[in-house]
């Protein structure tokens, strides 16, 4: 078992784009961490049933097709209604449609609970240092 | 098949109500042969009693027997697990697959209710689950602390995750216990096997050792099934033997059960699957549909008074048989709807999405639409019960478009009951039980050449 700690991982809404899903799935687990991929179409009761079963440190949401802002809307109130008040929320993709600066975007994502936003250009290297660190700070604080 | 083999097998099936044999010989081509059936009131402090009788009035002596019960309703198992979708809804299959009859389930953190109601003398077995291996912990081990405080002698098996074993067998380690591999290691990958022998052992210490049907297991080459997993088994192996899909309809008194055997999942493109995998074999049981006992609740409402009056009549009297035209067709009509909505909840669903990619089609559960063969056994077939199979069916599918119903499958009724015998066969020889099997249904619509059946 890793140590990395344990996502879970998907599309969200009505979008079933599967290629960049793959490549983030096999990137997160080549850095070390668990995976439970629940690919496209996912809906925000499938990611939180399965991060509860997993006990899962943080919930990664891709979005491509535009409509993640609605699809997104109370994705974190829910999570605190199941009783994961402290699990890490990321998302990322073509979150909008049109041309939004991306610092209004993130904006947006986290006023609704996120604690990172990542744009389509994210070198996802960089996305997993961040996102061990965050899960790293996350346990530590639990310790204490 | 075997070199060894005798010339003469009895099977019988020990039922709540009745303990039902039948005998079958080889011929000298090494294919079965009826030669005789016979049935006893089970009576329920002496399971051997009517077993022994059955057996000798078949001339059990000189032959392999094998034997199957359903006694005192069956196997109880309550199902514990984590998120209902998925621990929980794997620990009900695997209940249900294994034979079982499920008597509660529970999702998250068990509360003093559910463990007073857990606390029962008639629960058999508690499958407790929960958490995928290296999953949730703080859950599972709260309910393993909560289930210390049970007095009742329920066999518990662990089939959470797998980190936790040895802290839950610690925790438990005064009650009857069993720990098996996790029921989900993955999300998407459910194993059930383990479990289905834990299960089964179980029912062989709790129902066959005790009732004293050990005496007669001692001279029987396989151990004793549950009812249900037996006619389960059976059902796969038909499958396998015929290279068709199987399904089998079990309509009786209290419950209706559904069995399945088919690609859950047809692998056409564009198809998104939501959901824990569906296994290729799978049973779904309705304690609220059934001709008697369960008559009450198969209606949400009936406005025909004389119906009525027949559905309290029956619930209460058990045992009462149609006698006049009238109620004959009640009957009918209890049937068809309990088979019919039993149906409509073992299948699956479908929707349509219109995204931004284009159409795409969203799956739950099972797709029945490719079995081409339905079996349908119990009472009410026996004899010339009836039932307008694809109408019924057809008309099922117009009202629920989105269900994946088997609108192409043809029906047989099992007119001489033996298809639980044929299922008890089927562990010793297989190959000749399916066979006659296979051809006893072909029989049946011949003979019958009614375009109702199929």
């Amino acid at each position: 078992m890793s140590d990395k700690g344990k996502l879970v991982l998907g599309v969200i809404g009505a979008d079933c784009h599967a290629v960049g899903n793959k490549i983030l799935e096999a990137v997160l687990r080549d850095y070390g961490f668990e995976v439970a991929n629940l690919r496209v179409m996912v809906s925000q009761q499938e990611f939180i049933d399965a991060a509860l079963e997993t006990e899962a440190d943080a919930i990664i949401v891709s979005s491509l097709y535009g409509h993640g802002e609605i699809d997104c809307q109370g994705l974190r109130e829910n999570c605190i209604e199941r009783g994961l008040e402290d699990i890490i929320l990321y998302v990322g993709g073509n979150l909008v449609v049109g041309k939004t600066p991306p610092e209004v975007i993130a904006a947006k994502f986290k006023a609704m609970g996120f604690d990172r936003v990542w744009s389509p250009d994210t070198d996802l290297l960089e996305m997993c240092k961040v996102l061990d660190h965050d899960i790293r700070e996350k346990k530590q604080h639990r310790q204490h | 098949m075997t070199s060894a083999k005798k010339n003469s097998i009895v099977s019988i099936d020990i039922g709540s109500t009745w303990t039902k044999g039948a005998r079958f010989e080889f011929d000298d081509a090494g294919a079965l042969q009826f030669a005789g059936q016979t049935r006893r009131p089970t009576s329920v402090t002496d399971l051997a009693a009517a077993f022994g009788e059955v057996h000798a009035a078949l001339g059990g002596g000189d032959g392999e027997t094998v034997f199957s019960s359903s006694a005192r309703g069956g196997l109880a198992i309550a199902a514990l697990g984590l998120v209902p979708d998925l621990t929980l809804k794997v620990a009900k299959t695997a209940a249900l697959s294994a034979g079982g009859k499920i008597t509660g389930v529970y999702a998250y953190k068990l509360n003093a209710d559910d463990l007073a109601a857990l606390d029962s003398p008639k629960i058999d077995i508690i499958l407790f689950c929960g958490g995928t291996d290296g999953g949730n912990e703080s859950i599972v081990l709260y309910n393993a602390e909560m289930l210390r405080g049970l007095r009742s002698d329920a066999t518990i098996i662990y089939a959470g995750n797998r980190r936790l074993a040895p802290q839950v067998a610690e925790l438990l380690r005064d009650r009857p216990l069993v720990v098996t591999e996790n029921l989900l290691p993955e999300l998407d990958a459910p194993r059930t096997e383990n479990v289905n022998r834990a299960i089964r052992q179980i029912f062989f210490e709790k129902i066959v050792r005790g009732k004293g049907l050990d005496r007669i297991e001692a001279a029987c080459r396989v151990r004793a099934l549950p009812t249900p997993a037996a006619l389960f088994e059976f059902c796969r192996l038909l499958s396998e033997r015929s290279g068709q899909s199987f399904g089998l309809l079990d309509l009786g008194g209290a419950t209706t059960d559904f069995y399945s055997c088919c690609e859950a999942v047809d692998p056409d493109a564009g198809i998104v699957f939501k959901g824990v995998p569906e296994p290729f074999a799978a049973r779904t049981v309705e304690a609220d549909l059934g001709l008697r006992v369960s008559a009450g609740t198969v209606f949400d409402r009936v406005e025909d008074e004389a119906f009525r009056d027949y559905i309290e009549k029956v619930s209460a009297m058990p045992g009462h048989l149609a006698v006049t035209p009238a109620e004959v067709e009640f009957d009918r009509r209890l049937a068809e709807k309990c088979c019919v909505e039993a149906m409509l909840r073992h299948a699956g669903g479908r929707r349509t999405f219109y995204a931004a990619s284009g159409r795409i089609e969203v799956q739950h559960g099972r797709d029945l639409r490719k079995l081409r063969t339905i079996i349908a056994t119990g009472g009410y077939f026996t004899g010339d019960g009836e039932m307008e199979f694809a109408r019924a069916v057809s008309f099922a599918a117009a009202l629920h478009p989105e269900k994946l119903l088997p609108c192409h499958a043809r029906f047989f009724p099992d007119r001489s009951y033996l298809l639980i015998h044929l299922a008890n066969l089927a562990r010793l020889h297989p190959e000749p039980a399916a066979a006659f099997a296979l051809d006893y249904l072909r029989k049946i619509v011949a003979y019958e050449n009614a375009d109702w059946c199929v």
